[in-house]
């Protein structure tokens, strides 16, 4: 309902029908909002309603099925599909080759490229703020999981933590560094039974860089979800999360100038928004989507992105020894 | 409406400027030490408490009622408890949710809210629904709470009234103000677009002069959606509406003194809600608004 809320509150466009497959929820939904066309099944909303962008907040394993179904019927459709883009590489892979098809823009709902923070250590780190990369440490902890639970989340080859809540800190460090070249993982199961709680991995790259990544939905001190990558360069380190960015330089106009430390607050680094619900990220993905399908540009997150992170998470999982 | 309240969800852990910070606040706040924040805070000048309901809250009213302080406590919740409304919305789990909602209460009071849920269920009527949910926090909250405490206001939370007014839930938003109103309370709205919201009840005819309306209100325009600008030309266009300031210090950004000053620019506020973390700051904080704004 996010987005069907804020697509909604956004000028260049209306939330004009909803699906979902739980009849309770719809008869509640018809009654709570009357402007709105409510449907069971997705394809009967795909022929019946004349739509120019299709959100897909269906369950991960789903995503191939209903984008192939809405590609194929409405070529012209674009889609906001939300992260992660499959449940593996190579399902990703086939998206990507079904997009080809497609005559809309195809985006993956990697907002956290339009969080204030993570676009200023994007641009810090473009233009050498701190020098050449040297490691970074990555991580992404919540509280979320208290006890064993089921569904497709936490079932093998669907579920983890890894595919489920890592993705957003694949993006960015993709986004950031780029590929890696090597992986080497530890998995650990803390509550679940199939799938894993938590994944330690190192990585490294071309030319040096190093990583290790911290992901787990079993921190029980983490009400709130919290990213964290700090980076350390040959000319400083930079820290960033969700609410802030400290930038440290070892050299001010040359090696004799002292060291300085800068923080940058998330609100004065996010522009200004027309409507605020949840986080502004979710704002300014969707109002960026809008504008891209109309002037035809590519968006950031495109399904070539998020296949990158599908590889990201394969190439974890695959390296990974139990903990 | 009390002028001056203290917004308890810092001291709770809740911190939308800074995650690390709340949770080291956490990790390091137990209840006896938020119960002599807030206690110390009723001395120096707060009038009454506003939060969002949950567990955490109900656990804080207990711990409360030994409290140290003879003034009257104006209690302004923020209901539903938001995070178990949706997750059990979202995963169909309405049984569960009624459990949440009635946990505390009596079995009679149980047994009668789960009957009500359940016709209300067969109707498919998701007002009464979301009522009957007002109906078991305020329950709670009235077994729960200090007997100095009395509820003022009910607010509904923000990401139900944002989405309402976006989504056109116009009978939501008008049973809402009577029905909160005939509990004898003032029934108001969070929101964080607030001229969106005043636009939409005016064109629905929602009663606006006699609902509260908190939102955040603050010289940095943080979190003053679509500019601290446009919100200011609708808070001065409103009349009788009684005007409840959120996050004045901008989440810690701004010192008192500007925070405040800016304030006193806003003709018809009727109460500002402020957050705070230890003993020295609640002193400070509301003796300093009593002087200033009292």
């Amino acid at each position: 309902m996010t987005h069907a809320t804020i697509f909604n509150a956004l000028e260049e466009s209306q939330t004009k029908a909803i699906c979902d497959r739980d009849s309770l929820r719809i008869r509640f939904a018809k009654k709570l909002f009357p402007k709105i066309a409510f449907y069971s099944d997705y394809n009967e909303m795909i022929a019946n309603e004349s739509l120019d962008l299709v959100v897909v907040a269906t369950p991960t394993p789903t995503h191939h099925v209903v984008v192939s179904s809405i590609i194929k019927s409405k070529p012209n459709v674009s889609l906001l599909v939300e992260k992660p883009l499959a449940v593996d590489y190579q399902h990703a892979k086939d998206m990507v080759a079904l997009g080809k098809k497609s005559r809309g823009i195809l985006s993956v709902g990697y907002q956290k490229r339009f969080r204030g923070t993570f676009r200023k250590a994007k641009e810090l780190l473009q233009e050498g703020a701190i020098g050449e990369p040297l490691f970074f440490k990555g991580s992404f902890f919540t509280s979320g999981l208290a006890k064993r639970q089921k569904g497709w989340r936490f079932e093998r080859g669907t579920g983890g933590v890894t595919r489920d809540f890592g993705p957003h800190l694949f993006d960015l460090l993709l986004w950031f560094f780029g590929e890696p070249t090597s992986f080497r993982s530890h998995s650990f199961s803390v509550i679940s039974s199939d799938v894993e709680d938590s994944i330690h991995s190192e990585v490294s790259y071309h030319g040096g860089l190093r990583g290790t990544i911290d992901v787990s939905w079993v921190m029980p001190e983490y009400k709130s979800q919290e990213l964290k990558i700090d980076v350390e360069g040959t000319q400083g380190s930079l820290q960033v999360t969700e609410d802030k960015l400290i930038l440290q330089t070892k050299y001010g106009h040359n090696s004799y100038s002292p060291p300085t430390t800068r923080t940058f607050y998330f609100d004065e680094l996010t522009p200004p928004v027309t409507f605020l619900f949840s986080d502004p990220e979710y704002t300014l993905q969707n109002k960026n989507l809008l504008w891209c399908i109309k002037s035809r540009n590519i968006p950031e997150q495109t399904f070539e992105t998020a296949m990158q992170v599908n590889w990201f998470i394969d190439k974890i999982l695959d390296s990974a020894l139990p903990g | 409406m009390d002028k001056f309240l203290l917004g308890t969800n810092p001291l709770l852990g809740v911190d939308h400027m800074d995650r690390a910070r709340a949770r080291t606040r956490r990790s390091t706040l137990d209840l006896q030490a938020i119960v002599r924040i807030i206690e110390t805070s009723l001395r120096a000048g707060a009038q009454g408490l506003t939060f969002t309901v949950g567990p955490d809250i109900y656990s804080l009213l207990v711990a409360m009622k030994g409290m140290d302080v003879e003034s009257a406590i104006g209690l302004y919740p923020l209901v539903p408890d938001v995070q178990t409304f949706r997750a059990a919305i979202a995963e169909g789990k309405f049984l569960t949710l009624a459990e949440k909602l009635t946990k505390g209460l009596s079995l009679i009071e149980k047994t009668a809210a789960f009957v009500r849920g359940g016709v209300m269920m067969a109707k498919g009527d998701p007002i009464r629904l979301i009522e009957l949910s007002v109906d078991m926090e305020l329950k709670k909250l009235t077994k729960l709470k200090p007997p100095r405490a009395t509820i003022k206001a009910v607010f509904i939370h923000e990401i139900m009234t944002d989405m309402a007014i976006t989504l056109n839930a116009e009978s939501l938003m008008k049973d809402l103000v009577i029905y909160i109103s005939n509990f004898g309370v003032v029934p108001g709205f969070v929101t964080r677009n607030l001229c969106r919201f005043v636009e939409v009840c005016r064109g629905w005819g929602v009663p606006i002069e006699r609902v509260a309306i908190m939102t955040p209100i603050n010289k940095l325009g943080f979190q003053m959606t679509p500019s601290r600008e446009a919100c200011e030309v609708v808070l001065n266009e409103l009349n009788g509406t009684k005007i409840v300031a959120m996050s004045p210090l901008a989440g810690g950004r701004l010192g008192l003194e500007d925070g405040i000053s800016y304030l006193k620019s806003i003709h018809n506020l009727a109460s500002i809600a402020i957050g705070l973390s230890s003993e020295v700051h609640a002193r400070e904080t509301f003796e300093y608004l009593r002087k200033a704004m009292g």
